[in-house]
């Protein structure tokens, strides 16, 4: 069938939904990606609507959308590799560290028994374990943003929430790749593409330290020429470029084999290599969030609501998924927080854990590679993102009215 | 002005005994009620620190002593911030977590007391203060000493005068004895030695020196040859005075000598190990007055407990700046990173005594994302102007750490000034500054804030 309004008009109404997006969620505390997919889930409901009353399609969303918004996905996940501090990381010891892999290990281990009971009484496809990665994931933006908000970045607490989350970043990542490879080596018998996706694995890390060593060796050797890359007023861009250079080599490696997980994984890693060679490179750092969140990644979510399975969604079952997953990932999350606890910090550590449940990018990437894959059925990956943007709107409120009600009750 | 109290605890309560007139705030009935038994309920304030309106109720206000002693440091930290916004005249704290201190000594609060080591600092001196009588200070440039014959000089508490050391030589302590810039002044004392003789003979409340003394580790011959020389030439130039440390006595009498001969008067402590690993728990045990350790990146050492990852976990550690000696002496030109690290301030003043007493120029990296912070640049161009100092401000545009890389690798410096918890650097680079630069590298670190305040400066002057 054909749209009554061609692509050029749906990437008119992407743009301009773009642009009103952070005029309208700003002051509502909601995150504007959230609102990006919000707005584009009411577009999508008038085409919705409007195909099933009239069987009339409003809109065109076809390769050419397609195509900005996967390179808008992997911006994204690049932008999500951006905000690793790895500073943050080495100056949070080892016992921050420990703490924060602990956590994320015990909510893998409390999500999965549940996750699986979950898949034995209902009819919708998805794989337990990957379900439960996906779950254990964390929002680094979201708990920077509340953390800084709250004026905790500096206090130990505040430096836990934020090194717990960055563990639970990377370590998701690397658990929902490593898991979409043994899935399709599993599910197509095809050995060669195993052997090739761990080796291009291995290679993206080997990648990741090379390009690490060749951009320190680079600083310490030839710091005329890397200034060049953060002038602000360098008409070439040349800093944009590099680091457009290393996504699409990362990129590139990941696409010798035809697997989202590894080109999502190149792309985070990219973005945590940068991170890790440039982070205090604050003019670069916005310029790439310019590109990013002011062109390509809206594109992706607004995208994503445009095309949401709206048929995949309205039936009791994936109605009823949604709250069942929603009060695993709290469990999941709280339950660690609480048994690693001692007396003094239970309540803030609760708190934490509501906060830790906010798992927005990783979560919709998740539900993609899983889409992609047939890890996970079209009602699945429509719960899934109904549960990234229902967490992300609610947690933050729901930390903020924790945090204080907990601080308030603590001795003046 | 008035004092408030924040906490009703123990401690509390010795404080509200001793200030007649301060107010206390506290939120847990049982010791609301006992309190106002005890101090009348019009010097008990119920509610919690953290909300401003129960300070503002409390008198809180720009002219207020603050005391925010509760049982628990993120509570204290909160009330610190708000306290902070509402522009208190002065913050103390008190905190149980050692580890804490650094975090309210980042938000600039006035005083952070932490009970666990106050008293472990007051044991130490208790088994310690036999061995202590005997006490050496300096003679510096606004010394009442300085100038005056022995005769003349009256010393409070039971202290006195034993012997003059000026060079190498041992003088003894006659009446018409007139004391010189440099002398160090050999003192008995049957108690701790006051605070105030340490003021009448080294002058002002701090000396304008950066360091009082400098701790030099000699490790091999090469640390006669590099270490030493850059350190004796510090002191010479800027004040202060050697401690050596080895663990092997001819370099101990060697680099004695040497110093001597330089007309540096050295004292010498043999350790049992120099391994950084060692050195943390030496600098606490043996070395507590330390104000500056000077080392060097021989190659030969990283084997044997010196690699740079043994150094940066040492750097993590020690409370007092490090200096790494490349041997790029004298110091006429020095460069420093000022960013918005709550530590910026310690390195520029650090660079800028450094400068005032060696008489070099100081370029200055700025690197500041918005305004907040930036009266740290302020201040040192005003002082600088003040003392004299040429200072190059270049103001970072891209990278900080490649702009430093660029600054340091030029070769225009003798002296790189870099703070080890400076936000805008990365770690790894400042481990590859600190043992492949080319020029010597003083390490600031801790993570306090200092005055850059002029007045100030002249009164350590």
């Amino acid at each position: 069938m054909t749209a009554i309004l061609s692509e050029y008009y749906t990437l008119f109404v992407i743009v301009i939904l773009a642009f009103i997006t952070p005029l309208i969620f700003t002051r509502t505390g909601i995150p504007v990606v959230v609102g990006e997919i919000l707005l584009g889930l009411g577009v999508g409901t008038v085409m919705f609507v409007t195909y099933s009353l009239f069987d009339v399609e409003l809109l065109e969303v076809g390769e050419a959308i397609g195509f900005l918004a996967k390179i808008g996905f992997i911006f994204l996940m690049f932008l999500s590799g951006l905000e690793i501090d790895f500073g943050k990381i080495e100056s949070g010891g080892n016992r921050a560290v420990a703490k924060g892999t602990v956590m994320f290990l015990m909510t893998l281990l409390i999500a999965l028994p549940l996750t699986a009971w979950v898949v034995g009484s209902t009819s919708i496809h998805f794989d337990s374990m990957y379900m439960t990665i996906v779950l254990s994931t964390t929002s680094v933006a979201i708990v920077l943003s509340v953390v800084r908000e709250m004026h905790m970045s500096q206090t130990r607490y505040g430096q836990e929430i934020i090194i717990t989350a960055l563990i639970a970043d990377i370590g998701a990542m690397i658990l929902i790749t490593i898991y979409a490879i043994r899935y399709e080596v599993l599910s197509t018998g095809d050995v060669t593409f195993g052997v090739v996706a761990v080796a291009i694995f291995l290679l993206i890390f080997i990648m990741f330290y090379v390009v690490y060593r060749l951009g320190s060796y680079a600083m310490w050797w030839y710091p005329a020429v890397m200034k060049k890359f953060f002038q602000s007023d360098d008409p070439h861009e040349l800093g944009v470029r590099a680091s457009r250079a290393i996504i699409f080599t990362f990129f590139a490696i990941s696409a010798v084999v035809d697997s989202e997980a590894l080109a999502v994984l190149g792309a985070f890693l990219a973005g945590a290599v940068v991170s890790l060679m440039f982070q205090e490179g604050a003019i670069l750092s916005k310029k790439l969030y310019g590109i990013g969140y002011g062109f390509l990644v809206p594109i992706f979510f607004i995208n994503l609501g445009i095309t949401f399975n709206f048929d995949a969604i309205f039936n009791v079952e994936a109605l009823l998924l949604i709250p069942l997953l929603f009060g695993i990932v709290i469990v999941a999350k709280i339950l660690p927080a609480i048994i690693l606890s001692t007396k003094g910090d239970l309540k803030r550590n609760l708190a934490s854990g509501v906060l830790m449940t906010g798992g927005l990018t990783l979560m919709i990437a998740g539900g993609e590679i899983g889409l992609s894959l047939g890890i996970i059925d079209e009602t699945a990956h429509a719960v899934t993102i109904l549960l990234a943007v229902i967490i992300s709107i609610i947690t933050p409120t729901l930390f903020n009215i924790l945090f204080q009600r907990f601080h308030l009750e603590e001795k003046g | 002005m008035n004092s408030i109290i924040v906490g009703g605890g123990r401690l509390g309560r010795q404080l509200m005994h001793r200030i007649v007139d301060a107010v206390v705030i506290e939120n847990e009935d049982i010791r609301v009620r006992e309190l106002q038994r005890e101090f009348g309920e019009e010097r008990v304030i119920k509610g919690n620190g953290v909300n401003e309106s129960i300070l503002l109720q409390a008198g809180v206000g720009e002219h207020t002593s603050l005391v925010i002693a509760t049982n628990d440091d993120h509570t204290n930290y909160m009330i610190a911030l708000v306290a902070k916004r509402m522009s208190v005249h002065r913050i103390i704290v008190k905190v149980e977590q050692p580890d804490s201190i650094e975090l309210f000594e980042r938000i600039g609060v006035n005083s952070v007391i932490c009970p666990a080591m106050a008293a472990a600092g007051m044991i130490n001196g208790e088994l310690y203060k036999d061995m202590r009588r005997v006490f050496e200070l300096p003679v510096m440039d606004n010394s009442s000493f300085r100038g005056r014959e022995l005769s003349e000089i009256d010393l409070p508490g039971e202290a006195m005068v034993v012997a003059v050391m000026r060079g190498q030589n041992l003088m003894r302590p006659a009446d018409d004895l007139q004391l010189q810039r440099g002398d160090h002044v050999v003192l008995y004392s049957l108690g701790p030695l006051p605070q105030e003789v340490e003021r009448i003979v080294q002058g002002g409340e701090q000396p304008m020196t950066p360091f009082r003394n400098i701790l030099v580790l000699l490790r091999n011959e090469g640390d006669l040859r590099v270490t030493l020389p850059e350190s004796v030439a510090v002191v010479r130039s800027v004040g202060g005075s050697l401690i050596l440390a080895s663990t092997k006595e001819d370099l101990l009498n060697e680099g004695r000598r040497l110093a001597a001969e330089e007309g540096v008067r050295a004292d010498e402590r043999l350790v049992p190990s120099l391994e950084f690993a060692m050195l943390n728990h030496l600098m606490a045990e043996r070395f507590p007055d330390v104000e500056c350790i000077a080392i060097s990146t021989d190659p030969d050492m990283r084997k044997k407990g010196f690699g740079p990852w043994a150094l940066g976990g040492f750097l993590d550690f020690v409370r007092v700046p490090v200096l790494i000696c490349k041997g790029t002496i004298p110091y006429e030109n020095m460069v420093t990173l000022l960013d918005q690290s709550p530590c910026a301030s310690v390195s520029a003043d650090l660079a800028l005594r450094m400068a005032i007493r060696s008489e070099a120029a100081l370029t200055v990296l700025t690197y500041f994302e918005g305004d907040e912070g930036k009266d740290v640049v302020a201040d040192l161009m005003h002082l600088a102007r003040l003392y004299d100092v040429r200072v190059i401000d270049q103001g970072v545009e891209g990278n900080p750490t490649i702009d430093f890389v660029a600054e340091v690798r030029s070769n225009d410096h003798d002296l790189v000034v870099m703070n080890w918890r400076c936000r805008g650097l990365k770690r790894n680079i400042m481990r590859r500054i600190v043992l492949e630069s080319p020029n010597s590298v003083l390490v600031v670190t801790g993570t306090r804030k200092t005055d850059l305040d002029e007045n100030h400066y002249q009164r350590l002057l």
